[in-house]
C-alpha cells in the first residue's frame, strides 16, 4: 500500500488534494459544490439525451397529428384573436381525456367503414395471380379452393431493328374480368412471335395461324391476354411466358368448367 | 410524495383512453382512404406495423400477406393517407434481358434459351430482385426493407447493421434538426418476402401505411 504525505507537505504549492487514505479531510465547501455542480450537469445531459435517443426509438408515442379532432375548437365563428388566445395548444388536445361515448362511437364507425370495404370484395369464386411466385389461386372469400402452377410473362426485351418497336414480356397487375372463354383456341401469332424468330412477318392471316399451341381452352381477360395451356409444361412454375398465363391442362379444365364469364381476375 | 403517486395513478386511465383515441381515428382515416383505393379496383399494399404484417390487396380483400419479422418507425407518424410509391433504390437494381433475334439467313445457332430447362433461364424472376433497398413515397416517407438471411455471413451482417442503426440513430437525429422530418420505416422480411413486395410494389402503386399502436 502507499500513503501519499502529500497532504502534510508544506513545501510543495500543489492544492491540496484529498486522501482517502488519512480520513477526516474535506475539501472547501465550495469546492465541494462546485464538483457537485458538473456531476448534477454531468447527469443531467446524460439524462436529456437519453430521453431525446429514446423519443426516437422506434414505436414511441407520437403525438397524432388530427388529434385536434378529439377536441375541436368550439368558438369556430369567434374573433380571430380570441381564437388565438383561447384555443388550447395542440399537444393539449392529446391530454384531452376522452370520453367512453367518443371511443364507441369511433368504433363503430370503423366497424361501418370496414363493412363497406368488405361488401366490396369478389362475392363468388375469383381468381389470384401471384406472377413472381407463378401460381393461380381459385379463391372464394378469404378461402383458397384450389392452387395451380402456372406460368407467368418472362419480362424480357424485344426490340425490332428494323421499325424500331418494342416489346416487354409482362403479365398486366391489376384486377381483370374473365371476357371470353374458348375451346380449341387458335393462336394467331402476332407480330413479336415471327421477330423474335427472326423471321419475316406474314401478310395473310392464314400465315399467323398456329393450332395447338395453347391447348384445349383459354380464358380470355382483356388487352389480348389469355389464361391458356401449354405445350411446355416442363417450363410451369417459371417465367417464360410473353404475358400470357399458361397453365397445366386439368388446373385450365377445371377453371374453364366452373368460373362463369364476368369472374374477377386479380393479378399481381 | 403520496400525493404526487395518486396523482400519477389517477392520470394514468386519462392517457391510455386518449391513446386509444387516437388509434381509432387513425384507423378512420385509413379505412376512409382504403375504401377509395378499394373502390377504384387498383390494387394496393397496406404496410400494418400495428399487426406485423403486409398485406397486398384489391378490393377490400388480402390476395397476400407477408409477415414482418421487425417493424419499427422513426420520426413523425406517416400520415394517415393514401400514399404512392414514388421511387425504389437499390444498389443491385434487376436487370431485364433483351431477347436476341437469332439470324435465320445466315442460318445462325443463336438461339433463345428461353426454355431450355436449365437453372439458367433469360427470365427476370423473383430470385433477380433484390432482398435489401429502400422505397420512398411521394411525401418523402422512406421505407427500408431489409432481409433477413441465414447463415454465418448473415449473422455477420446483423451485428453490423445493429452497429450501424445504433450510429445512424444519432446522425439521423442530428441530421433532422436541419431538414423537413420524414418518417421512416425500417421493415425485415425473411429474403423471399423481401424479394416478392420488391416484385409487386411497382413504382406508382399505392399504398397505407397503419403505425404501430400509440396505446401499450
Amino acid at each position: 500500500m502507499t500513503i501519499s504525505y502529500h497532504r502534510l507537505s508544506n513545501s510543495s504549492n500543489k492544492p491540496v488534494r484529498p486522501n482517502r487514505f488519512l480520513g477526516g479531510a474535506q475539501p472547501p465547501s465550495d469546492r465541494r459544490f462546485r464538483r457537485r455542480l458538473a456531476l448534477g450537469g454531468g447527469a443531467g445531459l446524460v439524462l436529456i439525451c437519453a430521453l431525446f435517443f429514446l423519443l426516437r426509438t422506434p414505436n414511441s408515442s407520437q403525438p397524432v397529428p388530427t388529434a385536434a379532432v378529439i377536441a375541436p375548437p368550439l368558438s369556430v365563428a369567434a374573433p380571430v384573436a380570441v381564437a388565438k388566445t383561447r384555443q388550447p395548444p395542440p399537444a393539449a388536445a392529446v391530454v384531452t381525456a376522452p370520453s367512453s361515448p367518443e371511443i364507441a362511437r369511433l368504433r363503430a364507425k370503423n366497424a361501418a367503414l370496414s363493412a363497406r370495404i368488405q361488401a366490396l370484395a369478389p362475392a363468388g369464386d375469383y381468381l389470384v395471380i401471384d406472377t413472381a411466385g407463378n401460381k393461380v389461386l381459385l379463391r372464394r372469400g378469404e378461402n383458397t379452393k384450389a392452387e395451380m402452377i402456372a406460368s407467368c410473362g418472362s419480362g424480357n426485351v424485344l426490340e425490332d431493328p428494323t421499325s424500331g418497336r418494342r416489346w416487354v414480356f409482362d403479365t398486366p397487375r391489376g384486377q381483370f374480368r374473365i371476357q371470353s372463354k374458348l375451346t380449341n383456341p387458335l393462336w394467331m401469332k402476332p407480330d413479336w412471335a415471327f421477330i423474335e424468330e427472326g423471321e419475316a412477318i406474314p401478310k395473310n392471316l392464314a400465315g399467323r395461324a398456329e393450332p395447338g399451341m395453347m391447348g384445349d381452352y383459354a380464358l380470355g381477360i382483356g388487352q389480348g391476354y389469355f389464361i391458356h395451356g401449354t405445350l411446355y409444361t416442363r417450363m410451369l412454375g417459371r417465367n417464360v411466358s410473353h404475358g400470357c398465363v399458361r397453365l397445366g391442362d386439368k388446373d385450365l379444365e377445371q377453371l374453364y368448367r366452373t368460373l362463369p364469364i364476368g369472374t374477377r381476375v386479380i393479378i399481381f | 410524495m403520496h400525493r404526487l403517486i395518486l396523482l400519477i395513478l389517477l392520470l394514468l386511465p386519462l392517457s391510455a383512453g386518449a391513446d386509444e383515441t387516437a388509434d381509432l381515428l387513425i384507423d378512420n382515416q385509413l379505412l376512409t382512404a382504403e375504401l377509395q383505393l378499394a373502390r377504384s379496383g387498383k390494387l394496393y399494399i397496406l404496410f400494418d406495423l400495428r399487426e406485423s404484417v403486409i398485406r397486398f390487396k384489391a378490393s377490400g380483400v388480402t390476395i397476400s400477406s407477408l409477415p414482418l419479422q421487425a417493424g419499427k418507425l422513426y420520426g413523425p407518424m406517416p400520415a394517415a393517407k393514401n400514399h404512392t410509391l414514388a421511387q425504389r433504390k437499390t444498389s443491385s437494381p434487376p436487370r431485364r434481358e433483351q431477347l436476341i433475334i437469332p439470324d435465320k439467313a445466315a442460318n445462325s445457332e443463336v438461339t433463345s434459351d428461353q426454355e431450355n430447362g436449365d437453372d439458367t433461364l433469360q427470365a427476370l424472376e423473383r430470385d433477380d430482385m433484390p432482398g435489401n433497398y429502400r422505397l420512398i413515397l411521394e411525401d418523402g416517407t422512406r421505407i427500408n426493407v431489409r432481409s433477413d438471411g441465414s447463415g454465418f455471413v448473415a449473422a455477420i451482417g446483423r451485428i453490423g447493421r445493429g452497429i450501424g442503426d445504433t450510429a445512424s440513430r444519432g446522425s439521423r437525429a442530428v441530421w433532422q434538426l436541419f431538414s423537413t422530418p420524414a418518417s421512416e420505416l425500417q421493415l425485415t422480411l425473411s429474403l423471399n418476402d423481401a424479394r416478392q413486395l420488391y416484385w409487386s410494389f411497382a413504382e406508382q402503386a399505392d399504398c397505407l401505411i397503419r403505425p404501430p399502436a400509440t396505446s401499450p
